[in-house]
């Protein structure tokens, strides 16, 4: 359905719009069509956008992680600007190296855990039957007909099975199929409903990152949480320590009011650098709080938080096994789904199929 | 001792395992007719790991083997289980059956009326356990949260991951290794078995997939 005008798109366009920033729901048509897994992705409700060529993802909504980001570097820029300098002749140079490189490993982590995969798993693995339907990215049938009537789907799959845990035989774990997904998701696991997919361990899915928190970028968020906490602690005491120095008697200021007016940039830090810290601090306590039983948000909120007599079978009953767990030991693992490879004609994983009635 | 936990252990609430892949259905044709009404267990599935177009569509079934969460942290580390579909506590089972017994037909498929898994007539019991314990025990190495994963996965934090970025340049981290190993020897079995193994990377293991003819 491609008019004489869009018959030739430009290489810059088709650089743009297939490989720096990737809708699947606006793929340009090349050559033959798209070709990799990320780019033919057809299930309604998809929300999420690929950066350079598959590599990182987002998800479509308020671009808040693009403001976490700008404040995080702003913060940054300030400390360099204004303190990096003094500090690096009055008292050390240790003290700027020391605050870049926490600046550094928080500005990482915090692009790792909001462009990597939270863990999603592959659709349509286990279908019970053979579908009647398929439809596109349009929810059209395109296979099949809409009054096809949908084969007898099994009873067994709408129940939540609770099956025998490592060491506890009488509570267990449960397994549930995902109606979306068409798979029978691993305990623990979620399905997001920003981003229509199931992941893995879900923990939440954080606006701030604008991504899924699951068991593959869950370490990245922590170290992020913490480091984030740490660099802001940083600039808040340099800062202050920086604006209180007239109090010592080998400087030529008198005054607070004489300290300010001699560092303004200094003081305008130290009042972002509070108020910057504010909610990281409050999110690290919270997940601290989480990791030490290795609980997910999700499961304190659905399970523990109204039923006190909720039985957590994943705790260690260790609180230093269950930090290690949590933010050391867990192996990142590989993609479920690799967004970069070639995509095969009539994969299964790729189709738009109706949710399990 | 007066242990109140052996005391009173009732062993009737204890969970038993059993492959939730599969499920009862009415909806057949009896091979042989007669008047009981029966369910048959779906035990084998359309094969979705090739086109739906293709040949090997048509001529191929896939055998589900679910997971297992009786292992430790079975949330970080995936096992499957290496009980013989249909042999598990509580499977669907007939006393001394050994064998899948086809009953009924089902959209072109044979079932039969208890979970024995067809499986069997096409590989003997001991390669497959076999095969699915060396796969678990490439899976144990790959994400069990100690040793070499932890130390990589801390140095990638503490360098920024710059660590992971330089070391793919030569080779992979020690768990992707792993994994890469586990596929080579999947490929390997897959040569000399009429089964074909799945890699259980390729469902997100949630499954290991047999394929048969």
């Amino acid at each position: 359905m491609s008019d004489s005008k869009n018959a030739n798109p430009k290489w810059w366009h088709i650089l743009i719009t297939n490989w720096i920033i990737a809708d699947p729901n606006y793929m340009l048509e090349v050559n033959g069509g798209p070709s990799r897994n990320y780019q033919v992705q057809k299930y309604s409700n998809m929300k999420h956008l690929y950066l350079f060529g598959g590599r990182l993802r987002t998800v479509k909504q308020l671009p808040l992680n693009l403001i976490v980001g700008g404040l995080m570097i702003l913060l940054g820029i300030l400390f360099w600007i204004f303190e990096a300098s003094w500090f690096w002749h009055k008292l050390s140079p240790a003290i700027p190296i020391v605050f870049s490189y926490c600046w550094f490993i928080s500005f990482t982590m915090f692009i790792k855990a909001a462009t990597s995969d939270p863990g999603i798993l592959p659709r349509n693995m286990h279908l019970p039957n053979y579908p009647t339907r398929i439809k596109d990215e349009d929810d059209k049938t395109i296979e099949g007909s809409s009054s096809d009537p949908i084969v007898a789907n099994p009873d067994e799959y709408f129940n939540t099975i609770t099956l025998p845990y490592y060491d506890d035989k009488y509570n267990g774990v449960n397994v549930k199929y995902c109606t979306t997904c068409h798979i029978w998701r691993p305990p623990r696991s979620s399905h997001c409903g920003v981003c229509n997919v199931c992941v893995v361990n879900h923990d939440h899915h954080c606006i701030y990152i604008n991504n899924c928190v699951g068991l593959r970028n869950y370490k990245y968020f922590l170290w992020f949480v913490l480091f984030t906490v740490i660099s802001n602690i940083y600039v808040t005491v340099t800062t202050f320590v920086h604006i209180f120095h007239y109090l010592s008697t080998d400087s030529n200021l008198k005054s607070f009011k004489h300290s300010i007016e001699t560092y303004p940039g200094t003081f305008v830090t130290l009042i972002l650098s509070i108020l910057t810290l504010i909610y990281p601090l409050s999110i690290l306590i919270i997940h601290i709080c989480l990791t030490s039983q290795n609980l997910t948000t999700r499961e304190y909120l659905n399970n523990v938080r109204p039923n006190k007599n909720f039985v957590h079978v994943f705790d260690t009953h260790s609180m230093l096994k269950n930090f290690y767990i949590t933010w050391i030991g867990r192996s990142r693992g590989v993609s479920s789904f690799r967004l970069r490879d070639q995509s095969m004609a009539g994969d299964i994983r790729l189709e738009n199929l109706p949710p399990l009635e | 001792m007066n242990n109140p936990d052996v005391k009173y252990e009732v062993n009737d609430n204890k969970l038993k395992f059993f492959n939730y892949h599969e499920y009862l259905t009415k909806d057949y044709k009896p091979l042989e007719p007669t008047d009981v009404e029966k369910s048959v267990v779906i035990t084998h599935f359309m094969n979705n790991h090739v086109s739906k177009d293709s040949l090997a569509f048509k001529t191929t079934r896939i055998i589900r083997i679910p997971r297992t969460f009786e292992t430790q942290y079975p949330d970080l580390v995936p096992q499957f289980s290496t009980i013989i579909p249909g042999e598990e506590p509580a499977a669907i089972q007939t006393p001394d059956q050994t064998n899948f017994q086809p009953v009924g037909e089902c959209n072109d498929q044979k079932y039969g009326d208890t979970s024995m898994t067809p499986l069997l007539n096409y590989i003997d019991r001991e390669s497959l356990k076999s095969i699915i314990e060396t796969v678990n025990q490439y899976l144990v190495r790959a994400y069990h949260p100690s040793g070499i994963n932890a130390f990589e996965s801390m140095i990638d934090i503490f360098t920024g991951t710059l660590y992971t970025k330089i070391l793919t340049i030569f080779t992979d981290t020690y768990s992707k290794r792993q994994l890469k190993s586990m596929n080579a020897y999947i490929n390997t079995v897959n040569e000399d078995s009429t089964v074909k193994f799945y890699s259980p990377v390729t469902t997100g293991f949630t499954s290991v997939r047999n394929q048969v003819g």
